[in-house]
């Protein structure tokens, strides 16, 4: 005799694997290749929370966000982030409206913040007061304008894209507004395969089609579902030594952390690993994270939250690199 | 259904302890075992322990406590067992996890539980915990028995028969407990055995010839010389030339104190016709055995008349005669030799 309880659950993991699979299917038929960063993507998708996206330009950044936005039917919008963009151009303004007895008064106009899927285009360019007013939209889900507060329907995801080429003229994103970030996501060219594919679709006579499944009940039951997966102890103090074996000062930490890590990860870093643990547990029919999970997720989670000092800059110490040897010292094989 | 994975779990969880604690009590009795053996054979090869039977209990037990008291300390909880059962059959931290939340009602919870239960269920105990021992214990015990094996051998007891045809090749004598003291200074006592032996044999022959001249007496002895014979003349004349001559006693305890602390004397030179030009004298300086090093040292003998020296020689021979046909145990001809030495006619060589 099974409890019933199980029996939702078992079904809803089950779901939630259709949905992931699925997702997966229907962007690899737009965007090619690297099945790593597409699962990444989703993973933070699920767990609703935002991604940076880093690579050169024309590798298909804004395709790949799109294209996930189209695969669930969710709202989406794009922000192409110049230096005059201003704060309400991003989460929306008070626009004096006439209303239907002949008043004017306020009326809130919602900015595209409010989508369900926010691409901000080549963030870097944008000024840190624009960027800024990504911040709350982010991490509290809300905005303030004129001292009211508008609230961000679920699901909700920022995905930022940033150029590492064509420095000049951009204000690099502030450590506070990185760390807001659940990943970082480093987009690489496409093999010569690859390329040969992506040509194939792209300059054929029709597009590849995206189908739409599911929208945002499922996408805010799936992330629900994630956070009941279980993770034991043992792993949490693993995760939590990893974050403190990023910091200089912790005795956990590697010569080369000490040597050019002004500042290790906060422990936002802890919970975007142990959530995407969840998820890939979830994803692989466990209902627990394991070990192995961690060490999948902790490149991602955390290669953007290492601040190098001086010596980090000079040396252009790479901090997934410096990640990956926090890995090997703190977990086990 | 939860509730019965759950002390499924559990029970099948103190199953695999209990062979964890076997194996981990069999690798403390690899270790402690071949610690004793160590042990108790250098207690024996020293000296401090007479009994070998008794040793081997001592040290069994020995072995048996430790290995037992080993395995109560470090004796793996339920925590411990599902941690390595996970690494060794990669769970992915399935155990550790259901054990976590075995009591937890919440569908997960249960659902980690039933996943954990069905993995290990489906295993047999001997992949989940094999009965194997590490490298490093298996290192530890290899060498432990090769020690082993080479004290055995070295201390091991030369037959009679080994010895006798040893002898007759014309090696030097071997005593048969003369072994049993291995190590550096059994080795360096040996050595200067050898040296006294081998460099002291023609004076040993030209002291035989004359004393069968004086008593007529030892025609035995004197057509088929008995290795036992000579290793007893060897012993008991003190004139043996070289380096010295070596307290019997004193060698079968591994101690050369005896032979190393006495006074060389130059005495007879030239008599001995196999040029053994000088005697030694060992004054018993260090003699573990304090009577006997009494007795042996002693170089003013009063009994110095003719009658007690033929009674002496005929005594001697048929101590001798004893002694070649076996008939005196092993480990007592070190005793007639010495008891002859003592009562040697003043003067004699």
């Amino acid at each position: 005799m099974r409890s019933p309880s199980l029996d939702v659950v078992e079904a809803q993991a089950g779901t939630f694997r259709e949905c992931f699979d699925h997702l997966r299917t229907e962007i690899g038929r737009v965007f090619v290749g690297q099945p790593s960063l597409v699962e990444q993507l989703l993973v933070c998708f699920f767990c609703q929370g935002h991604a940076l996206l880093e690579g050169a330009p024309g590798l298909g950044k804004t395709l790949l966000i799109r294209t996930l936005a189209d695969a669930v039917s969710l709202r989406f919008a794009r922000v192409q982030c110049t230096p005059d963009l201003m704060p309400a151009d991003v989460t929306g303004t008070n626009i004096l409206a006439e209303a239907p007895g002949g008043l004017r008064e306020f009326a809130f106009q919602h900015g595209p913040i409010f989508a369900n899927v926010v691409l901000a285009d080549e963030i870097n360019r944008a000024t840190p007061r624009t960027q800024s007013a990504f911040l709350e939209a982010m991490q509290e889900r809300s905005v303030t304008v004129f001292g009211l507060s508008h609230s961000i329907d679920e699901p909700f995801s920022v995905f930022a894209t940033q150029n590492p080429i064509e420095m000049e003229g951009t204000y690099p994103l502030p450590e506070a507004q990185l760390d807001r970030f659940f990943f970082k996501l480093a987009v690489q060219a496409p093999t010569l395969d690859e390329l040969a594919e992506i040509m194939a679709r792209t300059t054929g006579a029709t597009p590849p089609p995206v189908t739409a499944r599911f929208g945002a009940d499922v996408v805010r039951s799936m992330a629900a579902l994630i956070r009941q997966v279980k993770i034991a102890d043992d792993t949490t103090r693993l995760v939590l030594r990893v974050i403190r074996a990023t910091h200089p000062d912790a005795p956990e930490a590697t010569d080369a952390i000490k040597k050019y890590v002004r500042y290790g990860a906060s422990p936002r870093g802890a919970q975007a690993i142990i959530l995407a643990a969840k998820t890939l547990a979830l994803l692989a029919g466990r209902y627990h994270a394991s070990v192995d999970d961690v060490r999948r997720v902790a490149v991602p989670a955390l290669n953007h939250r290492l601040i190098l000092n001086f010596h980090g800059e000079m040396e252009h110490a790479a901090p997934v690199t410096l990640v990956e040897q926090v890995l090997d010292t703190v977990l086990p094989r | 259904m939860a509730t019965n994975s759950t002390d499924l779990l559990v029970t099948r969880l103190r199953e695999l302890r209990r062979r964890a604690t076997l194996v981990l009590f069999a690798q403390a009795l690899c270790v402690s075992g071949a610690a004793s053996m160590l042990i108790g054979e250098a207690l024996v090869v020293g000296g401090a322990a007479q009994n070998v039977v008794a040793a081997v209990v001592v040290a069994a037990t020995a072995a048996l406590l430790t290995a037992a008291a080993a395995t109560i300390v470090l004796r793996p909880s339920l925590r411990d067992i599902a941690a390595s059962i996970d690494a060794r059959l990669h769970l992915q931290d399935r155990l550790v996890t259901a054990l976590q939340f075995n009591a937890a009602v919440d569908p997960f919870s249960q659902l980690v539980v039933r996943d954990a239960h069905s993995r290990v269920a489906a295993v047999r105990a001997s992949d989940a915990v094999p009965f194997a021992l590490p490298l490093s214990i298996r290192a530890v015990s290899a060498a432990a028995a090769i020690v082993s094996a080479v004290m055995i051998v070295a201390t091991a007891e030369v037959p009679p028969w080994s010895r006798a045809g040893w002898t007759s090749l014309g090696g030097p004598d071997v005593p048969a407990n003369a072994a049993v003291g291995a190590g550096p200074a059994s080795s360096a006592a040996k050595q200067q055995l050898n040296q006294a032996e081998s460099s002291s044999a023609s004076a040993n022959r030209t002291e035989r010839s004359s004393a069968r001249q004086q008593s007529g007496s030892d025609r035995t002895e004197a057509t088929t010389p008995s290795v036992q014979a000579r290793d007893l003349s060897e012993m008991v004349s003190p004139s043996s030339g070289g380096t010295g001559r070596l307290e019997r006693g004193a060698t079968a305890r591994g101690d050369t104190t005896g032979t190393d602390t006495g006074t060389n004397t130059p005495d007879d030179a030239g008599v001995a016709s196999g040029g053994a030009s000088t005697s030694y004298e060992p004054r018993g300086g260090g003699v573990a055995n304090g009577t006997r090093s009494a007795l042996s040292t002693d170089t003013t003998a009063p009994f110095d008349d003719p009658a007690y020296r033929a009674a002496y020689l005929r005594g001697r021979v048929a101590a001798e005669s004893a002694v070649a046909q076996d008939r005196v145990p092993t480990d007592l001809r070190s005793y007639v030799r010495d008891y002859f030495v003592a009562i040697r006619p003043a003067g004699d060589k």
